[in-house]
């Protein structure tokens, strides 16, 4: 394995991802270096008196200002490719290195030669080098350390270039000189030994680590796939002989079946269920997705779910919203799995012709959540219990056998995870009421919005000619967007987020670039808000806003390469057109075969025509850009 | 009757086939189109997305030219005439703009200009003088032709604006077709969106929404879907096998211009030139 292609492969691994970005502080501390080289200098020869030579030491600072600035622009073109490769980061180090080795033995050798203070600072650079390159390198810029300084003072000794000697530094002979020397060269080895070894120590534990985690997670889907199947196979199994598809059974036996079909779905399934779902939290392989999540849209899901087993069991679900549109910040599917497990405990041990009760509503910041039930309740001792793993309290036992502990503990875990807080109250035979209470994402955006732009929604109605205001969220134009299946936020929602001010998450949505313009939900819009125009509008800011995120780049990108090729010749050249979009957005041989064929039908023209008076139309560009 | 005709990019490029019969099918029906000297591209989607004052000033040279020549303008390409009849609205709505932009262009003419209608060849035909001329042409009616018609966005939204027919339910080229001969099906998807200019940027969307169209028009068992827009006629003729690829399904649905169907059935000599054209073998209709 080459060097270069072990550093490409170690790339995903932290502590390196993390060196890249120190690469940014090596400039950052670049900055103080420049300026405090003559600083320092000035300070030295006003307080300790030193004679230094302040020009030639100023003029070190200014080089050192003016390649660091080169540095700066390299790598901030660096950091915003969308692939860095280490390779590229490995080569800037090590140029970083060399030159700025090459300007501290110049200021070593403007401040006393080889017993200047200034030899110690060699040590940084060898001591990031090493765990940032690979071991060769850090091998090879020991030794251009140890030659360059090697050099400078026995070029100084020998009187070719000559030496700045300060007050307290003695003459040295060559026996002295070498000394130094030699203490120096063992200091770069040692250095460059004992940190490349536990550097490589701490990568080769990293990378096992991650592969074990990957290994972990194939393994768990593997279990998990193992588990379940037979379950389910088996549970199809006893249905079709239920369904007496294998033939007449007797009512007897067919009783015995369905026993054994519900215990597994039941009894086993579920907790098998459970444990998967409560393995794959602990280990981590459930990674959140945090987005703002209507809590309307999570509850109804899981209270369907609920509802089928209630209805059996004759346990009536009742809702109360008191805002529908409440949002939080959060997982859709750990939020959904926290309510189902509420909602099916409750179920659970609430006798028939109990009520479940779910009730959200929103107090100060907090969105709550509370599920109540008529049933069996909790006793006083199990209550700060109820959250502990496996724990299941003795009269949860005795109503019903089946159940892990498991349910609640996966419920406390969401609601830690999302910052919120659960509480549970209960009284013995009376009921249980469990409370959720989670940040609410509006109310945090009000809070920013303090803070930010109040006069958005004023610009973008404004701009627009639209009155926003006016929207009551029917949700008829979400209905009838052919794109909302893929875009972030739906058409009625951007309008609430322009309502309420939210400038970055509307500019940032990529709802606003995948709009098609097909203007369905404008035409059903009862108080005829023209969206298509809202939608151009908040393009436009977001393209003004510097600061904004662009979501699908590619689609900001074809309206800008169609409008430069309409500037060029007033007219669409389709080929010159495709051919500039594929360059700046990639794919460019994908389409080189249907693009021939439409070339051999006449149609696609070859060369671009240009419209006389094409003057009169880039004036326009010029007005209105 | 004569009118100014405004192609458009794509009529004279991408979709020549709509171009050619355009005029061929107007000059049977004693139509007598003159192209707009100098036209320019009417900026479609990308101007108003990104500038409303470049989307307004790109269409506004074409609607001045078209003033001063005193004709009705008609297109062929509803992204042209969407765009035009938008701007239209936006003149009569803040008539300065109009001599703002005639300095811009440097284009000399009256402040009280020649009040000119802009029409979709679709309109054009349905006027009832003219529906007449086309039942009386007709030599090859295209009776075993089983169709669905497909209208788009851009024809008939926003309806306040271009007031083709009907938003929700657009009927002209169903009676045009009906005129013709053809068995028209009725169906719910005549103005849904076909995904137009994402097919170079966002693929799979365009996968999506055509392919809803295409595996529609083939459950129903139709021969064919008949188009009145460059852009739709693209996403479901040019990138069908390329939909085909990507979702798996296979449907070989081809798609004709409304004026290509009148073309045949008006038996004009030039027909197979434009079937040629496309990307979805229609030559079966050249045969019976």
């Amino acid at each position: 394995m080459s060097a270069e292609y072990d550093i490409v492969n170690s790339f995903t691994i932290p502590t390196e991802r993390e060196l890249v970005e120190r690469v940014g502080w090596f400039i950052k501390l670049r900055w103080y270096a420049g300026i405090l080289v003559p600083v320092v200098t000035l300070l030295a020869g006003y307080v300790l008196k030193l004679e230094l030579p302040v020009v030639r030491l100023s003029i070190i600072g200014l080089v050192i200002l003016g390649y660091n600035a080169l540095f700066f622009y390299y790598f901030r073109r660096l950091s915003k490719s969308l692939e860095e490769r280490l390779v590229t980061f490995s080569r800037f180090a090590n140029l970083q290195i060399i030159i700025d080795w090459v300007v501290i033995a110049l200021i070593m050798h403007n401040s006393g030669g080889i017993q200047s203070p200034v030899l110690l600072y060699f040590v940084f650079h060898i001591l990031i080098a090493s765990i940032l390159l690979t071991r060769r390198n850090c091998y090879l810029q020991a030794t251009f350390a140890t030659t360059l300084v090697a050099l400078t003072a026995f070029l100084e000794y020998y009187g070719v270039i000559s030496p700045v000697k300060l007050k307290f530094m003695s003459d040295l002979d060559i026996l002295s000189l070498s000394s130094y020397l030699s203490f120096f060269a063992s200091t770069m080895y040692a250095v460059v030994f004992l940190a490349t070894s536990v550097g490589e120590a701490l990568k080769s534990k990293e990378r096992h680590l991650m592969n074990q985690q990957a290994e972990l997670e194939d393994t768990y889907h593997t279990l998990a796939h193992d588990l379940r199947r037979p379950i389910t196979a088996t549970q199809s199994m006893l249905n079709t002989v239920i369904a007496g598809h294998g033939g007449e059974i007797s009512d007897e036996a067919k009783r015995w079946v369905e026993r054994s079909e519900y215990r597994l779905r039941f009894d086993l399934l579920e907790r098998v269920n459970d444990i998967l779902n409560w393995a794959a939290r602990r280990v981590k392989l459930i990674e959140s997705v945090i987005t703002d999540v209507m809590l309307f849209d999570v509850v109804s899901k899981a209270v369907l779910n609920a509802m089928e087993i209630a209805d059996d069991k004759g346990v009536k679900i009742v809702t109360d919203f008191v805002d529908s549109s409440l949002t939080v910040k959060g997982d859709k599917d750990d939020l959904e799995q926290m309510l189902a497990e509420l909602l099916h405990n409750a179920v659970k041990y609430t006798p028939p012709e109990g009520v479940v009760t779910l009730s959200i509503g929103a107090i100060d910041d907090k969105a709550r959540i509370e599920v109540a039930d008529t049933g069996i309740g909790i006793p006083k001792d199990a209550l700060s219990l109820v959250f502990r793993e496996f724990y299941r309290a003795d009269n949860a036992q005795l109503s019903d056998k089946y159940g892990t502990g498991l349910g609640l503990s996966i419920v406390k875990q969401v609601v830690d995870s999302h910052g919120g807080n659960i509480s549970v109250y209960s009284k013995l035979r009376k009921g249980t009421r469990f409370v959720v209470s989670l940040p609410n994402a509006e109310y945090e955006g009000l809070k920013e919005t303090e803070s930010s732009d109040a006069t958005f929604l004023s610009t973008v109605e404004s701009l627009s000619g639209q009155k926003l205001t006016n929207c009551y969220q029917c949700q008829k134009c979400a209905a009838g967007c052919p794109v909302i299946y893929t875009t972030d936020y739906t058409v009625n929602q951007i309008i609430r987020l322009v309502q309420m001010n939210q400038e970055s998450k509307a500019l940032q949505s990529s709802m606003i670039w995948l709009c098609a313009a097909c203007e369905t939900c404008g035409v059903r819009c009862p108080n005829d808000i023209k969206m298509s125009a809202v939608m151009d509008v908040l393009k436009q800011l977001a393209l003004r806003e510097e600061k904004m995120e662009i979501k699908e780049k590619q689609i900001s990108a074809f309206h800008s390469t169609f409008l430069k090729n309409i500037r060029s010749n007033g007219r669409i050249h389709e080929l010159g057109m495709m051919a500039a979009l594929r360059l700046k957005i990639g794919g460019l041989f994908s389409d080189l075969g249907m693009a021939f064929d439409m070339i051999k039908k006449g149609k696609l023209k070859i060369l671009p025509s240009k419209v006389k008076g094409i003057r009169g139309i880039r004036r326009v560009f010029k007005t209105a850009v | 009757m004569e009118f100014s005709y405004f192609p458009g990019c794509s009529l004279h490029s991408s979709a020549k086939e709509f171009d050619l019969s355009t005029k061929a099918v107007c000059e049977q029906l004693d139509i007598q189109l003159i192209e707009l000297k100098n036209w320019n591209c009417c900026g479609a989607t990308s101007a108003h997305s990104l500038s409303e004052r470049l989307a307004i000033g790109l269409a506004a040279r074409n609607i001045i030219l078209a003033e001063k020549k005193g004709l009705d303008l008609v297109m062929s390409c509803a992204a042209c005439y969407n765009r035009t009849k938008v701007v239209q609205s936006s003149f009569f709505d803040n008539p300065g703009l109009r001599n703002e932009f005639m300095e811009i262009f440097k284009i000399k003419g009256d402040d009280m200009p020649t009040q000119i209608e802009a029409k979709h060849l679709l309109e054009v035909f349905h006027e009832g003088e003219v529906m007449e001329q086309v039942h009386q042409k007709v030599k090859r009616p295209l009776e075993n032709l089983k169709a669905v018609c497909y209208y788009g966005c851009l024809l008939v939204r926003p309806q306040n604006i271009t007031g083709f027919d009907d938003a929700e339910n657009p009927n002209f080229m169903d009676d045009l077709m009906k005129a013709i001969g053809v068995s028209v099906l009725d169906w719910s998807y005549k103005v849904e969106c076909c995904g137009a200019s994402l097919s170079l940027t966002r693929s799979d969307i365009v996968d999506k929404l055509s392919g809803k169209l295409l595996s529609m028009a083939q459950e129903m068992g139709v021969d064919c879907i008949v188009v009145a827009c460059p852009l739709c006629h693209s996403n479901l003729d040019l990138m069908q096998k390329k939909i085909e690829e990507r979702t798996g399904r296979e449907f070989n649905v081809p798609i004709f211009y409304f004026t290509e169907l009148m073309g045949i059935a008006f038996d004009i000599p030039a027909t197979p030139k434009w079937l040629e054209k496309h990307a979805v073998d229609g030559s079966f209709l050249l045969n019976n």
